[in-house]
């Protein structure tokens, strides 16, 4: 699977080759190979098809069985530390952080990244409606709010892959237009890749977990411009395996 | 300044034991100067207090005096905020960047999961070295008996701080899996944040300990013997009951032995 944004350069910035992983008594990717050029992606599946398995794969989180991840030539296995400062992996739920309250949580994060660009984080932190929240704890802020900490950082960290899951989720009208305007600008991003997960079209009032529409991405992320997004389809759902041995895991 | 005054709390505790230790015994040295003795501690507490609130303060100014902004690169401009962005992280500590250890291990212990071992760690450091200078001003002849128990306190102290340590900061952890944040690093930290009651001990009773009166050698056997232990006691995997037991039986044999054989 080659996925290249229209203006894409020839060298990718991720490299995703024979990428495999399963769950005990499940497989989730197999042989997965993509490119993934500047820009934005659009990352869409069904519910279950694996996307949020294959960021947190990206992010470093899950070991893969097989395979090999590259950024910008940074192999995620040979140089774990140097690939883990080339990603920042914004996660669907809240952040674990949350004795923190959210300028240390910036601080925390710009130590860690040195791109880290402050004067975007100031215009995030507006955008997202988190002025009035920074005195208070995370865990003291709704599970919204959580998230608008965490996709401000995300959108400020200056890595060169940034990985969105579910970016839309729990954010309020105000909150979700600024993100697609940023996405909007990720998409014309020359330097940086953007992958986003997302199964439902923001702000849908149907069932959001249901069905994951087919339709183009510029449907399913609202007003990103659609000739510069890319898109990393994962397919159907897999189908369960029968229960192997767990050592064979 | 309140901030302060609490951080300072346990150094100003152990002070004042320091100090009602002394007047307990009422050297002939100290008595006709007592009072101004009680005066200059009191002045000490309070210069330390200001001390930390005016550091608190200067690191407190905002990020635009300490270092020059970089010039965005890839600027975003469609982008209109809602709200003024005008506080530009005025707030943060640390010259604008809060360092690892600080929100991994520090801050946990005082308002984030780790609490608990906060509270344990707060505890073993009052207990070891409170401990430590007691026993050593009231009762200077029975070191081989207190020095082993202070060695047994040592090990139950550690291992009682492993455990909570790794219970409570394993989401941490696993939160830190995702950044780049180099493992050994963080695991040294933690090894020094289980140790530090134990480490704080020796060292306070390696600068009390008489060494005219004791087995230089031995003495520092002892001292190391502590650290070991408790190290072996962090670092080691989970064992059976069993096995766990046996380590904890052979090291007590080993730091008693010690213990009794430090003073001549």
């Amino acid at each position: 699977m080659t996925v290249a944004a229209p203006t894409a350069a020839a060298t990718p910035l991720l490299l995703i080759d024979k990428l495999s992983f399963s769950y005990p008594g499940r497989h989730v990717l197999t042989g997965l190979c993509a490119r993934i050029h500047p820009g934005l992606t659009w990352l869409r599946g069904p519910n279950g098809s694996g996307k949020s398995t294959l960021l947190a794969l990206l992010a470093g989180a899950l070991p893969p069985l097989t395979g090999r991840l590259q950024v910008r030539g940074i192999d995620a296995r040979a140089q774990p530390l140097a690939y883990r400062r080339a990603v920042f992996w914004c996660g669907p739920g809240a952040i674990a952080f949350d004795h923190l309250r959210p300028p240390e949580y910036f601080g925390f994060i710009a130590g860690l990244y040195p791109e880290f660009d402050r004067a975007a984080l100031a215009l995030h932190v507006g955008g997202l409606g988190l002025a009035p929240h920074l005195g208070q704890r995370l865990s003291a802020l709704s599970t919204g709010s959580q998230r608008k900490v965490w996709l401000a950082a995300a959108l400020s960290v200056g890595t060169p892959l940034v990985l969105l899951d579910e970016p839309f989720n729990a954010l309020d009208a105000a909150s979700l237009a600024h993100v697609l305007a940023a996405l909007q600008q990720a998409a014309a991003d020359t330097r940086r890749a953007w992958l986003v997960a997302s199964h439902a079209p923001p702000g849908s009032t149907g069932d959001a977990g249901a069905e994951t529409r087919d339709d183009a991405p510029g449907d399913a992320l609202g007003d990103v411009r659609t000739d510069a997004c890319a898109v990393l389809d994962l397919g159907s759902p897999p189908i369960p395996t029968p229960p192997r041995p767990a050592t064979a895991v | 300044m309140t901030v302060v005054a609490w951080a300072l709390l346990p150094l100003l505790v152990l002070y004042g034991l320091g100090a009602a230790t002394w007047l307990a015994h009422q050297p002939a040295w100290l008595m006709p100067r007592r009072g101004l003795a009680l005066l200059g501690l009191g002045l000490l507490s309070l210069g330390s207090v200001v001390v930390g609130t005016v550091v608190l303060q200067w690191w407190r100014r905002p990020l635009a005096h300490h270092r020059p902004q970089r010039v965005q690169s890839n600027p975003i401009t469609p982008i209109t905020p809602t709200t003024p962005a005008t506080w530009a992280i005025p707030r943060l500590a640390f010259g604008g960047s809060v360092p690892a250890a600080w929100v991994v291990w520090l801050l946990p212990l005082w308002r984030g999961p780790a609490r608990r071992t906060g509270q344990a760690l707060l505890l073993g450091s009052v207990l070891l070295a409170g401990g430590v200078l007691g026993a050593h001003h009231a009762a200077p002849a029975a070191a081989g008996w207190w020095l082993a128990a202070l060695a047994l306190a040592g090990l139950l102290i550690s291992t009682r701080l492993n455990t909570l340590s790794l219970h409570e900061h394993a989401p941490l952890l696993a939160a830190c899996a995702l950044l780049p944040l180099a493992p050994a690093r963080l695991r040294r930290q933690r090894l020094l944040l289980v140790m530090l009651p134990v480490l704080l001990g020796m060292l306070l009773l390696a600068g009390l300990l008489p060494w005219g009166q004791a087995r230089p050698l031995v003495a520092l056997a002892y001292l190391l013997a502590n650290g070991v232990v408790a190290l072996v006691e962090v670092c080691s995997p989970p064992v059976d009951a069993g096995a766990k037991a046996s380590r904890w039986l052979l090291s007590l044999a080993v730091l008693i032995a010690l213990a009794s054989e430090v003073m001549l």
